[in-house]
This record gives structure tokens, sequence and C-alpha cells, in this order.
């Protein structure tokens, strides 16, 4: 475990240690269609994205945005079209490169661990046989928690933190993976406002060292202000527009279909089962 | 005297195996009871164990009582995989699946049970357990297997707590989430394997979850817990085994009495969560901060989506 020393970023530790080169891939998607049982959830999808973009991924509820991030993952299963991220096109090859952050709700937070502990877990992928913590795994766990401001909570069970807290602890694991890739499935989900201001920032920082991310989110705003691109979703990869065209109104109905509501003064207001 | 009362019951060879064999029995059942109840499968446990019973009758009929370790551990691969099995079938959940294996493999044990001569004190061998029975080559059997489960708990620990823990994050790191659920019911059926003698099938549960449980109550970290469970289930076993002895008890049985009393003495007065605790710190808190010593209240509630 060494770290990546780059003499032109000296002035900013960098989060990850992934080294520059396992960066500088392009995750490209091409007609991807994926299904559960007998039912299609993702259609001829097709889309990519550069190396350091932050992309979005809006649309409503049931749209794809959890199966494509699934997709890429290898957690469900692909009916027809390929996924690479640089030249990993198998899923094995693939799952070295990606960090994923499950939806909140899917995760056991009644589970008696600590924030330090849980954090460790990251590094499971790398050394899936290795019945104890690998030599500098706790070091590593400590700065991806000082990454998250969390670093002081980490002898905390994570059944005792906020959902903001909580959020911040899978996002300090997930940069535990040296991933180029980073799958984030709705993180800003019940989280209070300071720690999806630590999230955002973390995103961006990861974008700027050259990491893709690709978070799923149903905040149109939040993908405007924060993102460098939004993929619409709607069955598949309806749009792949600039984040700032997202607030467009032919973008919007390409994406929500008849959830639209376009109120006075050209805001515009999602018909959303979510919340 | 009391010396005497303690000790009386463990002065013969046979009582002395009887003795190793509860404590690992009960060591065994607490530490992967902690597993077992942080995954939820208590049920698939409780499936489990009753399950073993035609393997443990039909290798008792052929091979006599040395055999009846491997019948049982048999029928325990074999239910597991069963149950694995029918669950992939989409139409069968999987509460169901278990509930169908369990009574049908308790049901085909009782049914081999009744074509023997000895009806009536095999049955209630087999139900309740014989902890006197053990013979030196059952302990043998006993230590190989407590071996071998232990070894499996050390070399999975991190992927069992990370499959629990989270299990979508596990399947995208690569653990398969079903091979690791498969191989932590075959490490019960092993386990339920060497407790069946002391307990018998219809209480092995119990030695599972309850101790597990109570130290559940204790502490909130995984190692630990399997540490206490295992003091638990090894403790509850010995006194178990001296109160049966001295009072003509059960023994099975009243091991089980033990870890529960234990566990309803714990959940009422553990000082921080324990219901005493819990009334003390509600009488303070009226003059204090409204959200001390509540840690549950912070998981947020949050909807479901895709």
């Amino acid at each position: 475990m060494t770290v990546a020393t780059d003499p032109a970023h000296s002035h900013e530790e960098h989060l990850c240690l992934a080294s520059e080169e396992s960066k500088q891939k392009p995750l490209r998607i091409q007609d991807l269609s994926v299904g559960y049982g007998g039912v299609i959830a993702l259609r001829d999808a097709t889309a990519a994205a550069e190396p350091g973009t932050f992309v979005a991924l809006l649309g409503p509820n049931g749209s794809g945005k959890s199966t494509l991030l699934k997709a890429i993952v290898g957690a469900a299963s692909v009916r027809s079209g390929s996924i690479s991220i640089g030249d990993a096109t198998t899923v094995a090859a693939r799952r070295q490169l990606i960090a994923y952050v499950a939806q909140h709700e899917s995760v056991e937070w009644s589970f008696p661990i600590t924030v330090l502990n849980a954090v460790e877990l990251g590094q499971i992928g790398r050394s899936p046989w290795l019945p104890w913590r690998g030599p500098g795994v706790r070091q590593r766990a400590r700065r991806a928690l000082a990454a998250v401001g969390m670093e002081d909570l980490r002898h905390r069970s994570v059944g005792a933190l906020s959902g903001g807290q909580q959020q911040r602890v899978i996002i300090a694991r997930a940069l535990m993976q040296d991933a180029a890739v980073f799958l984030l499935d709705e993180p800003l989900s019940g989280v209070d406002p300071g720690s999806a201001q630590v999230i955002l920032g973390l995103l961006r920082r990861l974008t700027r060292e050259g990491h893709t991310v690709l978070m799923a989110t149903h905040d149109v705003d939040e993908a405007a202000r924060y993102a460098d691109r939004v993929w619409g979703m709607n069955g598949s990869i309806a749009v792949d527009v600039p984040a700032g065209d997202v607030l467009q109104a032919d973008v919007m109905r390409r994406i929500y279909g008849e959830h639209l509501v376009i109120l006075e003064g050209g805001v515009v207001a999602l018909g959303d089962q979510q919340r | 005297m009391i010396e005497h009362w303690l000790l009386e019951p463990f002065q013969f060879d046979v009582q002395r195996r009887a003795l190793l064999e509860v404590v690992i029995a009960g060591g065994l059942c607490g530490a992967l009871g902690a597993h077992i109840i942080l995954r939820r499968l208590g049920f698939m446990a409780d499936a489990l164990s009753h399950a073993v019973l035609p393997g443990v009758v039909i290798a008792y009929i052929r091979v006599g009582v040395g055999g009846v370790l491997y019948g049982a551990l048999a029928a325990g691969v074999l239910a597991a995989s069963a149950i694995g099995l029918i669950t992939r079938n989409r139409r069968v959940r999987e509460d169901t699946a278990i509930g169908i294996v369990m009574t049908g493999g308790f049901a085909l044990g009782i049914v081999l049970i009744s074509t023997l001569r000895s009806y009536a004190t095999a049955l209630e061998d087999f139900l309740f357990g014989n902890v006197l029975l053990v013979s030196p080559e059952d302990l043998q059997i006993t230590l190989i297997l407590a071996a071998i489960v232990g070894t499996v708990m050390f070399v999975f620990h991190r992927r069992f707590v990370l499959r629990a823990f989270d299990p979508d994050t596990a399947e995208a790191l690569g653990l398969r989430g079903d091979l690791l659920d498969l191989v932590l019911l075959m490490t019960l059926a092993a386990t339920v394997v060497v407790a069946l003698r002391s307990i018998g099938n219809i209480l092995v549960v119990a030695l599972l979850i309850t101790p597990a449980a109570t130290a559940r109550l204790l502490t909130d970290r995984v190692l630990p817990m399997m540490l206490i469970g295992a003091a638990l289930g090894a403790g509850s076993g010995v006194v178990g085994m001296i109160v049966a002895y001295q009072l003509n008890l059960a023994t099975g049985a009243l091991i089980v009495c033990v870890a529960t009393a234990i566990f309803l003495a714990v959940l009422v007065l553990e000082p921080r969560r324990g219901l005493v605790g819990v009334l003390r710190s509600r009488r303070r808190r009226d003059v204090a901060s409204p959200t001390a010593g509540l840690p549950e209240a912070a998981a947020p509630a949050t909807t479901h989506s895709h």
C-alpha cells in the first residue's frame, strides 16, 4: 500500500490511492438492456462518461437509475449490450475499478459495528481471503473518515449516528477501494444539509482528481448545481446533457414525461411520487 | 459441602465426557449464534435442527450410535441445500421453503423412529438428548467438528459481517451472497450435530439463539458478541448439568431454562438499555436532554425506492 506521489498535486493530499493511469478510464455503456426475471428494467441504454466527469442520473421512480448502477457493478443481470471501464469489460475486471454505495435503507444499521470497522470492510474486495485486516488498512480507514469529517466519531456504533453521518461512513468505506469509478445510489436521500454539503464537496473533489462519479438522485436542483452532466433516465438513458441545460423544459419533459408540472414563472416542479 | 454438590456430577468418566461435550456444544452454538442472529437466520436455524432428524435416525439404524453424527451432517447439508434450491423458485418464499423442509424432515425422522422396537426410549433420546450417552468416539467427532466450525468462522468472519451489514455492497464487491449463506448454514448444520447429544433435536436451536441474543444485549461489537455468546452457552450447559443432576431433572431442557433465565435477567437488569435502566433514565430525562440514552432514535425513516 503506497501513496501515489504526484509532485504536481503535492499541495493537496489525494483522497484515493489509485494511481493516475488507473483513473484515466472512460466508462462506456453500449445498447445495454437489463432485466429482473421476466421484467426488462432498462432497455437499449447508450452513454459514455469521460474520466473526471460528475454524472447525475435523474429520473422518476422505476426509471432504471438503480438498475443501471447495479448492472455496471455486476449485481443485475445484463440481457444484451456491453459495459466497459477502460479496457475492463468483464464483471470481475470492472469490479476492481468500481466503488459502489448502496441505497441507505439496504444497509442493516442496527448491526453491531463501529464506524472504523465498517469503513475497514471496504478493503475486503482487495483481499477477500484474508481473515483479518490487512497492513495499513486502519490508517487508510482513518484518512477516509477524515475526508468525510467523521474521524472523531470512529469508535461510535453505526446505529448511534444520524442518517447523514451514516451516509458519510459508507462513502468513506467506498474511498477505501482505490476505485476509478464511484457509483452512488441516492447518497443524499434523508441526509441533513450539512452532511449533504460534505458529500457533494467530496464527490466534486474526486472528479477533480480524475475519478468518474455516477450519482442517482431525485433532486433536479442538486443535479444542476453540482454535476457536470445529467443522464435523464426513463426506462433507458433518454438524454445526456450538460448539467446546466437540465432545467430546460424540453429536457425535463423527455425525462419525466407526464410526471412533469411546469409552474408559473418557468419554475419546474415534479409530480413526484417519492416524497 | 457446596464443593461436593458442584463436583459430584462429574466424578465418573462418562460424566466428564458429558461435561466436555456440553461445554463445546454450548460454546460453539453461542459463537455461531451471533452470526445466525445478525444474518437473521434464527428461523432457518430452527428448521435445520429439525430437518437433520431423518439423517440421525437412518444412521442410527444402519450404522449404530457411532454413525449418528455423520448421518446428521449429511441430512443437514441436504436440508440447507434443499431450502436454498426451493427458494430459487420465485413463487416459493423463503419462510415457506423453511417451513416445508423443517416439518417434512422432522416428520420423516419420527416415522423412521417408529420403525424401531425401542420406540419410546429412542424417541426420547433423539428429541431431548442424553448427554450421558456420549462415547469417547462421539467426543472425538465433536472435537473435529468444533475445529472445522471454528476455522470456517475465522476464515469467513469479515465476509459474514459485510454480508449481514450491507448485502448490496457485499455483492458489488464480488462476494456471492447465496454461497456465503450456504457456508453459514453448513456450519450451522455441523454445529447442530455437535449440540444434538446434549440438548436434543427439539431444543437445540435455543442454544444457538438465546446465548447470542443475551450477548447482543451486552455489546455493540461482533467479536465480543461471539465471545460472550460462547461463554454464556458453555456456562448455561455446565450450570444446567449440575442442577439437573442434583435435582434429578431433564438435563437438556434445564440447560435451555438456564440460558433463558440469563437472557431475561440481562434484558431487565442491563444498566444502559435494560428495562430497569431505561425506566430510571426516562425519569431522569424528564429534566435533562430529550435524546440521551436513546441511540435507536437516530435511525431515520426513509421510503423504499429503486
